[in-house]
C-alpha cells in the first residue's frame, strides 16, 4: 500500500459562538485518503462538512488535531509555506458564483493557478487554458465571457478547470452540485466521474446527495454535529449501514433537493444546537433505539468488520437496527 | 494608415452600440444625463477657452471699467476692465484644474489607506478610522483655511489641502466593501488556489472595492469647486486677477451694492450650475454601480 494522501488525526475546530459559549463545529475526526481514492462526506446541513473541508485545506486552522499532507504536518505551517503546496490541494466551492471574482475573465480564473505554480509562457498558458476549458466542454468562445455572462453549471465547470488545472494530489469538493439547477447537475457529476478516472486525485466529495454518493465515492464517512458517526466503503454503508443515523438517511429515499431536511421520513425532531453540546451520543434525542445510556456515554468509533467502523452503543447488543 | 481597413467595418457597428447604449443610460436615469451634458459643456469650454473667448482673461482696460452687458461685452466688464465673460470662460479651466486633482490625490490616498485597514483590521484600522472621524466632525472649510493660509494660498497648496481632506471619504468607502469581501468565497477561492496576499489584495479585492468610490468622485468633485471657490471668495484660495470663479465673486461682491451685478453673478450662475452638473452627475453614478439603490428609490 502506497503511504496515503491525506492523513488526519483527532481534529476538532471549535468556534466562539455570537451569543457566547463554544460551537464545535468538528470533533475529533480521523480518517485517511489514498492516492485515486474518492471518500464521500455526507451529513446534514451544520454537521461540519464545510468546516472539515476548509481544515483539511488549511483554509481555516484546526483546534485541535493534525493534518498530514503528503507525508508534511501542515496543521500549523504558517501560510506562505503553504502556498506552494495548494499546487497539490484544490477546491470546488458549492456556490460557483460566489467563488469566481467576477471582474476576471473564464480564461483569466483558468489561468491563474497555472500562473501561479508552473512555469509555463504566457503562449503555453494560454494553450492548456484552452485544453483545460475543452475537458471541462466550455467552447473556447466561453472562456473570455466574464462569471456574470455564464450559466450556473458552465462556472462551475470553470471552478472545476482550476482545480484541476495543476493536477493536484488532492481535490476537495463542497457541495460542487447543489447549488445548481437539476437540469445540469447530471452533466457536471457525469464530468466529475470522468475526472475522478482520469486524474487520478485524491477527492473528498462533500455531498447531501446519495444518489451522487453512489456514483462518486469508494468510500464514506457520516457526520452527525461534528462527529463521525459511521465509516464504511460505499457499498457497505448502502447495503449495511450501521449506525441509526446512516440507517435513516438510508431509508429516507433523499430527495435531490437539498432544501428539504435530510431523512425527513424517519427521523423525528431537530438537529440538536453545535453550541456547548450535552455529553453522551449527539443523536440520542433524535434516535429511535436510543436507551439510557446514551445520553451519558460518548460511544466510540469502533470497528465492526474490516475497513467499517461505526459509533453507536447498541452496536454491541444488536439493538442498532432501526425497526422497519 | 492600410491596417485601418481591416478594423474598419466594424466601426458602425460599434458606434451604434455605444449610441445604444448611451441612449439607454440617459433613459435609465435622466440626472446622469443631464448632469454629464452639463460638465461636458463645461469641459468644452475648459479646452476651447483660448479659441472661443472674446479676449485675454487678465486684459485690463482703464477706458471700459464697469461696464453693463452689451454687444461688444456680452457679461459686461468688471472692475479692471477686464471682460467678464472671458473670464467666467478661463474659469470652468481653473474648476476642472482644481477638482480633477483634488479627486485624484484623494483617491491616491484613501483607496490605499482603505484597502489597507479593512484588510488587517486591528490598531491601524481603530487609528485611521478615529483619525477620519475626527477630520469628518471638523467642518473642512475651517481646517481648509486655516491649512491655506498656513502653507501659502497657491493652487498646488490648495489641491494638495483639499485632497487631503478628502481622502477619508474614499478610505471609508473602499473599507467598507474590502470588509465585505475579505471573508468572501471567492477570496478564499483565491487563498485555495495559492494567491500570495499581494495578488489577493490588488488583483481579486481591490478591483471589486472600487464601485463606492466611483460612485464618489463627481460630488467630491462639486465639493472641491464648491470649497475652492469658497476659499478663493475669502481671499485665502486662489488670488486674482487670475480667473477664477471664487475669485471673481468676491471682487464682484463690493458692486453688488452699486448695482453693478454682472461682475458677481455670471461667475456664480457658472458655479452653481457646474455644482449642480457634478452633483447630476454623482447621484446618478450612484444609481448605476449601485442596483440596491435604485430599486429602493423607484
Ligand atoms: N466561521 C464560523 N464562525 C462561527 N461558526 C461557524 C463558522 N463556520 C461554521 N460555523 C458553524 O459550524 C457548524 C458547522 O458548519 P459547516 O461546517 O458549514 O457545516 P456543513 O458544511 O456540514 O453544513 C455550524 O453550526 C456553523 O454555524
Ligand atoms: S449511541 Fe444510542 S443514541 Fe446514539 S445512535 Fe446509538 S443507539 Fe442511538
Ligand atoms: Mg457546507
Amino acid at each position: 500500500m502506497s503511504a496515503p494522501v491525506l492523513r488526519v488525526e483527532g481534529l476538532s475546530k471549535r468556534f466562539a459562538a455570537p451569543g457566547g459559549g463554544v460551537i464545535g463545529a468538528v470533533n475529533d475526526v480521523s480518517f485517511t485518503l489514498a492516492a485515486g481514492e474518492t471518500l464521500g462526506l455526507v451529513g446534514e446541513s451544520g454537521s461540519g462538512k464545510s468546516t472539515l473541508g476548509r481544515c483539511v485545506l488549511r483554509l481555516t486552522a484546526p483546534s485541535e488535531g493534525r493534518v498530514i499532507f503528503m507525508g508534511q504536518d501542515i496543521t500549523s505551517v504558517p501560510e506562505a509555506r503553504c502556498r506552494p503546496l495548494r499546487a497539490n490541494m484544490q477546491m470546488v466551492f458549492q456556490d460557483p458564483w460566489a467563488a469566481l471574482n467576477p471582474r476576471m475573465t473564464a480564461r483569466d480564473l483558468i489561468e491563474e493557478p497555472l500562473m501561479l505554480h508552473t512555469r509555463l509562457s504566457r503562449a503555453e498558458r494560454r494553450d492548456e487554458a484552452t485544453r483545460l476549458g475543452l475537458r471541462v466542454r466550455l467552447p473556447s468562445a466561453m472562456l473570455d465571457r466574464y462569471p456574470s455572462e455564464l450559466s450556473g453549471g458552465q462556472q462551475q465547470r470553470v471552478c472545476i478547470a482550476r482545480a484541476i488545472a495543476t493536477k493536484p494530489a488532492l481535490i476537495v469538493l463542497d457541495e460542487p452540485t447543489s447549488s445548481l439547477d437539476l437540469s445540469v447537475r447530471a452533466g457536471i457529476l457525469d464530468l466529475l466521474a470522468e475526472l475522478k478516472e482520469e486524474t487520478g486525485a485524491a477527492m473528498l466529495f462533500i455531498t447531501h446527495d446519495l444518489g451522487t454518493l453512489r456514483l462518486m465515492a469508494d468510500r464514506v464517512m457520516v457526520m452527525y454535529l461534528g462527529r463521525v458517526v459511521e465509516q464504511a466503503t460505499a457499498a457497505e454503508v448502502f447495503e449495511r449501514p450501521a449506525h441509526p443515523y446512516t440507517q435513516a438517511l438510508m431509508s429516507a429515499h433523499l430527495p435531490a433537493d437539498p432544501a428539504v431536511p435530510l431523512a425527513r421520513h424517519v427521523l423525528r425532531g431537530e438537529i440538536p444546537s453545535p453550541i456547548n453540546l450535552p455529553p453522551g451520543c449527539g443523536f440520542a434525542s433524535r434516535c429511535p433505539v436510543a436507551i439510557p445510556a446514551c445520553r451519558e456515554r460518548l460511544p466510540p468509533l469502533e470497528e465492526l468488520a474490516p475497513g467499517h467502523r461505526a459509533a453507536c452503543l447498541r452496536v454491541a447488543d444488536g439493538g442498532n437496527r432501526i425497526p422497519s | 494608415m492600410s491596417d485601418a481597413a481591416l478594423p474598419a467595418p466594424a466601426t458602425p457597428a460599434w458606434t451604434a452600440r455605444a449610441a445604444g447604449r448611451l441612449a439607454g443610460i440617459s433613459r435609465r436615469s435622466p440626472t446622469l444625463a443631464i448632469g454629464a451634458a452639463i460638465i461636458l459643456g463645461f469641459a468644452l469650454l475648459a479646452v476651447l477657452a483660448p479659441l472661443i473667448s472674446p479676449e485675454s482673461p487678465v486684459a485690463s482696460n482703464p477706458a471700459r471699467v464697469l461696464q453693463a452687458p452689451s454687444a461688444a461685452n456680452w457679461f459686461g466688464t468688471d472692475g479692471n476692465g477686464m471682460d467678464v465673460l472671458s473670464r467666467v470662460i478661463h474659469g470652468s479651466l481653473y474648476a476642472f484644474g482644481i477638482a480633477i486633482p483634488v479627486v485624484i490625490v484623494g483617491l491616491l490616498i484613501g483607496v490605499p489607506v482603505g484597502l489597507w485597514t479593512g484588510w488587517t483590521g486591528g490598531w491601524p484600522d481603530e487609528i485611521v478610522m478615529r483619525g477620519s472621524d475626527a477630520l469628518r466632525v471638523f467642518p473642512s472649510i475651517i481646517l481648509a483655511l486655516a491649512v491655506v493660509a498656513a502653507a501659502g494660498p497657491s493652487l498646488l497648496n490648495v489641491v494638495l489641502v483639499l485632497g487631503l481632506l478628502d481622502a477619508p471619504v474614499y478610505a471609508r468607502v473602499v473599507r467598507a466593501e474590502v470588509l465585505s469581501l475579505r471573508n468572501g468565497t471567492f477570496v478564499e477561492a483565491a487563498v485555495a488556489a495559492g494567491n500570495p496576499t499581494r495578488r489577493i489584495l490588488f488583483r481579486h479585492i481591490l478591483p471589486n472595492a472600487l464601485r463606492g468610490a466611483t460612485a464618489q468622485t463627481a460630488v467630491r468633485a462639486a465639493w472641491a469647486v464648491r470649497i475652492s471657490a469658497t476659499l478663493a471668495f475669502l481671499g485665502v484660495g486662489i488670488q486674482p486677477p487670475t480667473p477664477e470663479w471664487g475669485a471673481m465673486i468676491r471682487q464682484g461682491a463690493e458692486y453688488m451694492v452699486t448695482g453693478e451685478w454682472w461682475v458677481a453673478v455670471f461667475p456664480g450662475c457658472a458655479l452653481i450650475l457646474l455644482v449642480l452638473g457634478l452633483n447630476m452627475l454623482g447621484d446618478g453614478l450612484a444609481d448605476l454601480l449601485d442596483p440596491r439603490r435604485k430599486a429602493a428609490t423607484r
